[in-house]
């Protein structure tokens, strides 16, 4: 260590403040604070498969894995001929006669296309009002 | 400044990264579930989805009776009497499934109790004056589309009933004794 009144080497700065700075320089351009967990927002993404399945929910790209985790997972159902006056109803996953429970992996050479739900979405905001119903009971 | 590192320093090092290099994605989704922030809909979504829940209710509960209406313009095989009583019975199945429906979406919006019967018959009265015309499709969330999807398929259950008796077209034979 430098002793007082005596300026830092080049060794010091290059360990404590330039290797950091690129550190964080690398980190800042390589993560989206929006999906930083706790305080980022929801995303929800609709994963499709290559058979036309469609599920929703939250994905994980598990490192090293040949799947993908898809957790809270909906999927459309056919409702054509319901008085809804539209061909698809949405479903949470886990009611089914086997029961899964939360979360699913899918095999990525089955998937087709990850797309990112806009807030705005139909599908967002299905979700979002049932969970207020799950609460409200 | 000498960085002087041991042999054991850096077993101690590698030993740690190697954990976390393999426990790291095994928990990565786990813990990422956990953490992951859930947004919950406003009062005034939640309301316009309960509301078009009741429409879409009262849509096939209009279905229905219209079915009945055009079976009962037909001219029909038995009495009149019978034919009033058959309709009278399927009205009030009808309606019953109605508002089993509503007090189905009362209670998951939280109402318990005495408070649900006088949100049933307000919410009756509101859908027998309201207009039905051509509405856009609203995505429900799962629990309010199954409400609709079971209303759907009792209420055509107990049309497609009323039909046969008043048609007599799925009327049973009588059963037979069997043998000599």
């Amino acid at each position: 260590m430098n002793g007082p009144g005596r300026p830092p080497d080049w060794r010091t700065v290059v360990a404590w403040v330039i290797v950091p700075a690129i550190a964080g320089m690398l980190i800042a351009a390589n993560v989206d604070r929006s999906s930083l967990p706790v305080v980022g927002s929801e995303h929800i993404a609709a994963v499709i498969l290559v058979d036309g399945q469609a599920y929703f929910g939250h994905v994980t790209e598990v490192p090293w894995s040949d799947t993908v985790q898809v957790n809270d997972v909906y999927y459309f159902q056919d409702a054509r001929g319901s008085s809804m006056n539209l061909p698809l109803g949405l479903q949470r996953r886990g009611g089914e006669l086997h029961q899964p429970t939360d979360g699913m992996s899918l095999r990525r050479d089955k998937i087709l296309a990850i797309e990112p739900l806009s807030v705005s979405s139909a599908v967002r905001r299905a979700i979002a009002v049932e969970r207020v119903l799950q609460g409200a009971r | 400044m000498a960085l002087r590192v041991s042999v054991r320093g850096l077993l101690l090092g590698g030993s740690v990264l190697a954990i976390i290099a393999t426990a790291v994605p095994a928990l990565l989704p786990a813990a990422g579930e956990e953490l992951t922030p859930r947004t919950v809909a406003g009062r005034e979504l939640v309301d316009a989805q309960v509301i078009a829940t009741q429409r879409a209710v009262q849509r096939g509960h209009a279905r229905a009776l219209g079915q009945l209406s055009q079976v009962r313009q037909l001219k029909l095989a038995i009495t009149e009497a019978q034919a009033a009583a058959i309709e009278r019975k399927a009205k009030d199945d009808l309606s019953a499934v109605r508002r089993e429906a509503i007090a189905t979406v009362a209670g998951l919006i939280g109402l318990k109790g005495a408070q649900i019967e006088p949100y049933v018959v307000s919410t009756e009265r509101e859908l027998d004056r309201a207009d039905l015309g051509a509405e856009p499709g609203v995505l429900l969330a799962p629990q309010l589309f199954n409400v609709v999807r079971r209303a759907d398929a009792l209420l055509g259950q107990i049309a497609d009933r009323a039909t046969r008796e008043l048609t007599g077209s799925g009327a049973t034979p009588s059963p037979r004794p069997t043998g000599p």
